[in-house]
């Protein structure tokens, strides 16, 4: 634990006429990042395998001729070949590189991933915000809230892969139409969330205190009440994108809704199902597409723990300053206002 | 005579729950006059939050019900005003101050943005017609000096400096004239060190720390009328009584009528100038302070007196009103009091409870009158 010596020297408060540059604040924010996370160390190589999985994304995206072979190309090496240095993923029966392939998937998983817990956060939420604050009884919300509730039920009734399969099949092949069935189960979970967050914070002294100072209600709602419902929510953002990738490959996987060798783009879960019958034969077609879902979903879900921490008012003061991830006994959170005797200089009486 | 800032009229407020109908307020009326402090005394769940929430039209409804009354601010019923144009009574019209200083804040903001939002909304109310009320522009801060004293040694730097250091932000650099109000507003409650306290999050601040910066938010919108729930319950005593020393300065010093509802009989005689003391939803008594603690008219009120701990007894046990306060759901017949009343005769058991009645002619056009609910008030002191 890096612990400051507690002798530092204070910093004088910033004067109100001096206006730090942008970069300095973004260094400064980006260090208090570094701080929280580097109090968990899982947490920080999380944020490190997410931060270089997005930008190999985004360079494979804007020029696919880094990657060693284009994708799909056939006979780029021997056929069927094991792991070597030219192909450290090895080869397909008709010489693919897997190597090349499981790196032009990045971009398309990682997007699927972010564009569908997106959508269905962006969908679940705002219909969780409306049916959590709306539902005074006998009001027009509280119709909308019950419509809105029920409806979620409906779809949280069924098993929500069976459920996308389901929906896969009746819409065709076609990467849109695998996004289109697995957000059609996923954003009532996100209507759950932020209905029991909204639920619990639309009551707090605070929220009163707001209405109370004159703010208009959709001013609380998205402001007051959002905020506060916002932390446990990009939490469970960050952690769905992993799972989220792991149903979508499934998905892909079970229908065969994108023909690997046939059809770009390429995407691991279709990888694993067409290698699926020479498995036995050619083990290294599905290990490592496999292991590539496991990388990225882990990478996710160690970033989504550390984002706790990080958005946390409370404990990202205290581990920024103290670099503890407990709060230690004199950083408590209040501040003791107890008399001292007062200054006895011209106290009139 | 001069017009009341606020006028309550036969106020009644049931909640209505699966256990029955509780009778929260019933047919309370009162007067607030310009630059008058009221208080409201009475026991746990008597109906003085009731009271404090109806004013601004905060109770939620359901579960509670209006039954009946008015309650008229600057010549407008609050009670009829339709949802959307309440907010524009709240806040700058009758602002609030609530009894949990520890939740009142919000804990995902700084301070900063938490009171910028409080003076911002009265920039905007003072630029459209709002509740009838002209703007009073800058509040003259040059009267309010810091003070001596107890405020003072309040006011010490709230924490270690390099703990402020991790949010440097410099809070509202973007609007000076709005800065500087904030600051203003946070050196009228005697917080000598503004600058530090506008980025610090709720929970780096004490409870007495927050229910200043609670004042200080309330009377940044300048309100007409302030409401104080119990603003010193959850505080312990010491800080309960620099809370308190503060909120006698501002009175003097600015002149808004306040509402103080509290439990604690040394608290109103000490801030009111008025007093109304409730009991069982019902405002039994209602005079100036002095002479309702002095000269009682209602057998609570001498009962409720009479048990107030007194600090130089130090032994024996403490003076009690003998039974329990009566449910809201099943009240007795005739004075709500009867079942623990001394006083208590046949007339007091049966038919409708004895009116607020004032005692004689009142001295002057401009004095509050003494009245009491009692039928035998003349008997009590």
């Amino acid at each position: 634990m890096g612990t400051r010596p507690a002798a530092e020297s204070p910093r004088p408060v910033v004067p109100p006429t001096s206006r730090p540059s942008p970069w300095r604040r973004a260094g400064r924010g980006a260090r208090t990042v570094y701080r929280v996370l580097r109090t968990n160390p899982l947490s920080l190589a999380g944020f490190i395998l997410v931060v270089l999985l997005a930008v190999a994304a985004v360079v494979i995206y804007v020029d696919p001729g880094v990657l060693p072979y284009p994708a799909l190309a056939i006979f780029t090496g021997p056929p069927k070949s094991a792991p070597t240095w030219g192909h450290p993923f090895g080869t397909d029966e008709l010489g693919r590189d897997i190597f090349s392939n499981v790196l032009a998937a990045l971009p398309v998983d990682l997007a699927i991933g972010v564009t569908i817990s997106g959508a269905a956060l962006l969908i679940g939420g705002s219909l969780g915000l409306l049916a959590g604050y709306y539902n005074r009884p006998r009001s027009a919300g509280a119709v909308a809230s019950t419509v809105i509730l029920r409806l979620t039920d409906l779809f949280l009734s069924f098993p929500s892969l069976i459920l996308a399969l389901a929906f896969t099949v009746a819409l065709g092949r076609g990467v849109v139409q695998v996004v289109v069935a697995v957000l059609i189960t996923w954003w009532p979970y996100y209507v759950r969330l932020v209905r029991g967050e909204v639920l619990a914070v639309k009551n707090q002294p605070y929220i009163y205190a707001a209405r109370a100072a004159g703010v208009r209600e959709g001013r609380i709602v998205l402001r007051h009440v959002l905020r506060n419902v916002l932390e446990p929510l990009v939490v469970y953002f960050t952690l769905d994108i992993g799972t989220v990738i792991v149903t979508f490959s499934t998905v892909a996987f079970v229908t065969g809704a994108l023909p690997y060798p046939t059809a770009p783009p390429v995407e691991w879960g279709s990888m694993i199902a067409t290698y699926y019958d020479v498995a036995a034969s050619l083990p290294w077609t599905v290990v490592f597409p496999g292991l590539a879902i496991l990388v990225t979903v882990l990478s996710f879900s160690l970033l989504g723990d550390g984002l706790r921490d990080l958005l946390d008012p409370r404990s990202r003061r205290v581990i920024a300053q103290t670099g503890a991830s407990v709060p230690p006994p004199t950083a408590g959170p209040a501040r003791d206002d107890r008399p001292v005797a007062p200054p006895a200089t011209g106290a009139p009486p | 005579m001069t017009e009341p800032v606020l006028t309550v009229d036969d106020l009644s407020v049931d909640y209505v729950a699966a256990a029955g109908t509780f009778h929260a307020l019933q047919g309370v009326s009162f007067a607030v006059l310009p630059g008058q402090v009221v208080g409201i005394v009475g026991e746990t769940g008597c109906g003085k939050s009731t009271l404090a929430h109806a004013i601004p039209a905060l109770l939620p409804r359901p579960p509670a019900r209006i039954v009946s009354g008015t309650i008229t601010y600057q010549g407008i019923d609050v009670t009829k005003l339709p949802a959307w144009k309440l907010p524009s009574i709240r806040g700058t019209g009758i602002g609030m101050i609530f009894q949990e200083p520890l939740n009142s804040l919000n804990p995902s903001f700084r301070i900063y943005p938490q009171l910028a939002e409080a003076i911002r909304i009265r920039r905007i109310r003072s630029r459209g017609a709002a509740a009838g009320r002209a703007d009073p522009g800058p509040f003259d801060y040059s009267r309010a000096a810091p003070s001596p004293g107890a405020a003072e040694s309040l006011a010490r730097p709230l924490v270690p400096p390099a703990l402020v250091d991790g949010a440097r932000r410099p809070a509202g650099t973007g609007d000076r004239p709005l800065r500087a109000e904030v600051l203003e507003a946070l050196r009228l409650v005697r917080i000598n060190d503004p600058e530090t306290i506008l980025n610090l999050y709720p929970h780096e601040l004490s409870g007495g720390m927050r229910q200043r910066i609670m004042i200080a938010q309330a009377l940044a919108e300048r309100p007409a009328l302030l409401i104080a729930d119990e603003p010193t319950s959850a505080l312990d005593v010491t800080i309960q009584a620099q809370v308190l020393t503060l909120m006698k300065e501002l009175i003097d010093e600015i002149r808004t009528s306040i509402l103080f509802i509290s439990h604690d009989l040394g608290v109103i005689a000490e801030i009111a100038d008025v007093v109304g003391v409730m009991y069982a939803g019902r405002l039994v008594e209602f005079g100036p302070v002095a002479d309702v603690f002095e000269r009682p008219r209602h057998p609570y009120t001498r009962a409720l007196l009479t048990a107030a701990p007194d600090h130089a007894k130090t032994d024996g046990p403490l003076t009690a009103i003998p039974g329990a306060v009566p449910s809201l759901a099943r009240l007795p017949s005739g004075c709500a009091f009867h079942p623990r009343c001394a006083l208590a005769r046949e007339r007091c058991a049966v038919g409708a409870a004895p009116p607020l009645q004032p005692a004689g002619a009142t001295p002057s056009p401009e004095a509050v009158a003494h009245a009491s609910a009692c039928w035998y008030a003349d008997e009590v002191s």
